[in-house]
């Protein structure tokens, strides 16, 4: 044999195994993985100012707001005095709309009626001490562990909710301690770090589930040791009370079909959109979807759907997808999309290729978008932007579920939060905020000014 | 002009399917591929393709391999927006020392491989994992800077007749890397030191010196690609370089390059980026998902790799088949070009 062509050979042959692997690899990739990556996945959510709650949180509390709550040391009464005026404003900000509390599930009025409590300066700032560390000791709190279990903790969003969730549990005296963990997207990290806070102690695990299903088992077990679990937002649909005791979660569909009918109401019931998605073949995406669909074909049929593609979240995949809408030629007149961080970079890749934006529908909200939104009205590049919530807000009706369940008291597996899409309006970009700061999160200015790094 | 029979090369194969996927893309675009909003919006990924790619080629023509460069981008995407502070006047100072960082990281990459001998996948998956634990921290847990300075996001949109810079630049660095390789001393030293480590050695070279340069180059490479990409995109996080860890070698591997190194054609990589990219974007316009997309590059990484090993044993299939073919061909000559030469 020639030497030249057996050392020829045996090159290929290790080409040849490398790329099996990456072919293999990349095969597997492709089929989807279990991840139900909820919104917040990869960038950040963001802000805007909605002000109508925000004397619930300044430096004066709020009238007739007085907390009978972590000041009372180790205390078992977890009630709390709350004003129906200050309530009432925290309800419209969580919402951005006049929602009256009857018509929102009443955890979630218990939530946050919770969440208009003032706290002290030393709770706030032991608030930011477990905010920046996996564990911290409330002073003068109970003997209960409550753990935050973050599937994954690396964005602006996450973090927020994280403090969310901390200043619930600031307002229950019998919590005396807090763990939390991230497992950065690793399924095997998150299943661990749950059973780890089972065996810390935790009574009270909470925390957004990007694996759906897959944890059900894993919380299960942990209910079975004794523990109390919720999650937000992502939904594990399969879930019983045995595994979960409350899902705070929204109704997809509807929130599929309120965006159909706006993109009816913004094309005049005449038009072609197109739908942007997260991961591949995530069940969020593919319920809003089908529902959207659904409602246009027996309200507006004469919308339709003429492009569809996967942003994965990220403003790249966000941007290859708008070139690629671009690249169609068809003149749509809506994008539905079920996360606003991206959007700032679709509207910059329609402006790149000459062409005038389409109206944005799209769930959650922010800052940057409003401020592209804002300096983009009375030119000719205006768009329609509607949008929702930030939803950090939700980690704390889980606190809230799982306290409850704690007391005894009785719970409901799944809490449906409402999700209604409002108009983008003037003055909505706050410039002090960071762009992809939620502006609907209830932390007070003085906590997030320490919180931005 | 000699006649001789034809002997197909890795590049004239990507070249022609480069061509034929661009006429379906015309095709099925309904004529607007080429249309300056399609090219405006398309341009800046296949320049950022190609850029990381050639940083990629020079390190598997040494015989290495760079799997540190999506982490090396989404780096260099945090410190833009952290030196920058989102001001035009700190631009360049936050984009020569992110580039300058990534020299650095390159050189690391380089000692890991070349000085203590870590098998090349091994010290750049590692390194890799280390710079998205920095990037990370670097950015923060709510950062306060999250868009990039202005005056970056009008240069990197900047195109001629919706051709962008982004492409103009990728263009020039591989012209420059071509003519570097083939037309100067230290670029005949680095091939020579890429293709075969013990013939350089002998020769009075210190070949791992040269090698250590790939990776450096690489590195400085994937910097620029991530400059661009952050200004393109205007808010770079912590997802930027992820699509470029595979696909940067599936370029290189359509060129016509194989893994364990040797021979690598510059012009071939660029057309082999432009090749995924064009794909990629042709797929989401029909509207397949993005784990199609994924599909098809695994499958397009598989038929490259098998191209690869029937053209480079052609000798024993081509002259048979041709002879048995009912007409002749006419063409120039086999490969040559660029830069290293076999091991």
């Amino acid at each position: 044999m020639n030497p030249r062509s057996h050392k020829r050979s045996s090159r290929f042959g290790l080409t040849t195994n490398i790329a099996l692997a990456a072919a293999f690899a990349l095969t597997i990739a492709a089929c989807g993985s279990d991840a139900t990556t909820g919104p917040a996945a990869t960038t950040a959510q963001s802000a805007g100012t909605a002000t109508t709650a925000a004397a619930v949180n300044s430096a004066a509390p709020a009238a007739g707001a007085t907390a009978a709550t972590a000041s009372q040391p180790a205390s078992t009464d977890s009630a709390v005095k709350v004003d129906d005026a200050a309530l009432k404003a925290l309800i419209n900000k969580v919402f951005q709309q006049d929602m009256k509390p009857a018509d929102v599930d009443p955890l979630i009025v218990e939530a946050l009626g919770r969440a208009t409590v003032q706290l002290t300066s030393a709770q706030l700032d032991t608030a930011y001490t477990c905010w920046k560390g996996s564990e911290c000791k409330i002073a003068g709190g109970g003997d209960t562990t409550l753990a935050i279990v973050d599937a994954f903790g690396g964005n602006t969003w996450r973090r927020i909710s994280k403090m969310e969730t901390i200043l619930q549990a600031l307002t229950y005296p019998q919590i005396g301690r807090i763990i939390s963990s991230d497992a950065n997207f690793d399924l095997p990290t998150y299943q661990s770090q749950v059973r780890g806070a089972v065996a810390q102690g935790a009574k009270l695990i909470v925390g957004y589930n990007d694996f759906g299903d897959a944890m059900v088992p894993t919380f299960k077990d942990a209910q079975s040791a004794g523990a109390f679990v919720s999650i937000y937002v992502g939904p594990a649909p399969t879930a019983g009370a045995s595994a979960i005791v409350t899902q705070i979660v929204t109704d997809t569909c509807s929130a599929g079909k309120s965006m159909a009918d706006v993109a009816a109401k913004l094309t005049g019931g005449q038009g072609k959109i197109a739908f942007f998605n997260g991961t591949p073949g995530n069940p969020q995406g593919a319920a809003w979807n089908k529902c959207a669909l659904d409602q246009l074909a027996a309200k507006s049929p004469g919308v339709t759907k003429t492009f569809a593609a996967d942003t994965s979240w990220t403003p790249a995949g966000a941007a290859e997808a708008a070139s690629a809408l671009i690249a169609t030629g068809d003149p749509v007149k809506a994008i539905l999309y079920d996360y606003a961080d991206p959007l700032p970079g679709v509207i910059d890749t329609f402006k790149q290729a000459g062409q005038k934006p389409p109206a944005l529908i799209t769930w959650t909200m922010n800052n940057d978008l409003f401020r592209v939104w804002q300096d983009a009205q009375g030119t000719p590049n205006a768009f329609d932007l509607y949008y929702t919530n930030g939803l950090n807000w939700v980690a704390r009706v889980s606190v809230t579920a799982v306290m409850n369940a704690f007391l005894g008291h009785p719970n409901k597996a799944v809490v449906n939060y409402p999700l209604p899409f409002v108009p983008a309006q003037k003055g909505m970009y706050d410039k002090s905020k960071p762009g992809d700061f939620p502006g609907t999160a209830i932390v007070p200015d003085a906590l997030l000014a320490k919180m931005i790094g | 002009m000699s006649s001789r029979r034809l002997r197909p090369t890795p590049r004239w194969v990507i070249g022609i399917a480069v061509v034929l996927l661009l006429v379906v893309s015309e095709l099925t675009h309904s004529g607007a591929f080429f249309s300056k909003a399609t090219l405006s919006t398309l341009t800046p990924f296949v320049g950022v393709m190609i850029i990381a790619s050639l940083g990629q080629a020079v390190v598997i023509g040494a015989g290495g391999i760079d799997l540190s460069i999506p982490s090396t981008m989404t780096f260099v995407g945090v410190m833009i927006l952290k030196l920058s502070e989102s001001k035009d006047d700190r631009l360049w100072l936050a984009a020569i020392a992110a580039v300058g960082l990534c020299a650095i990281v390159g050189l690391v990459n380089g000692l890991l491989v070349e000085r203590l001998r870590l098998n090349p996948f091994v010290a750049t998956l590692a390194v890799g994992q280390v710079l998205a634990g920095v990037a990370r921290y670097l950015r923060g847990p709510v950062p306060r800077f999250t868009r990039v300075p202005a005056l970056l996001v009008r240069r990197t949109r900047w195109n001629v007749i919706g051709v962008s810079v982004a492409l103009l630049i990728a263009v020039g660095l591989m012209i420059a890397g071509t003519l570097i390789f083939r037309s100067t001393v230290w670029g005949r030293r680095l091939v020579a030191s890429s293709a075969s480590k013990p013939a350089a050695t002998l020769i009075g070279l210190n070949s791992s010196v040269f090698r250590v340069t790939t990776y450096i180059a690489a590195a400085a490479l994937s910097g620029v690609a991530a400059v661009l990409l952050s200004g393109q995109l205007g808010s770079p996080d912590l997802s930027l370089g992820s699509p470029y860890l595979l696909a940067t070698v599936v370029s290189v591997v359509l060129s016509g390059a194989t893994l364990s190194g040797g021979r690598v054609d510059l012009v071939g990589v660029a057309l082999g980026a432009v090749f995924i990219t064009v794909l990629n974007h042709d797929l989401r316009v029909q509207g397949y998902s993005s784990g199609f997309a994924q599909l098809v590059q695994a499958v397009v990484l598989g038929g490259g790799l098998a191209m690869v090993h029937l053209l480079g044993s052609r000798n024993a299939w081509w002259p048979r088949l041709s002879a048995a073919l009912p007409f002749r061909f006419l063409t120039t000559t086999p490969p040559s070009t660029t830069t290293p030469t076999t091991k």
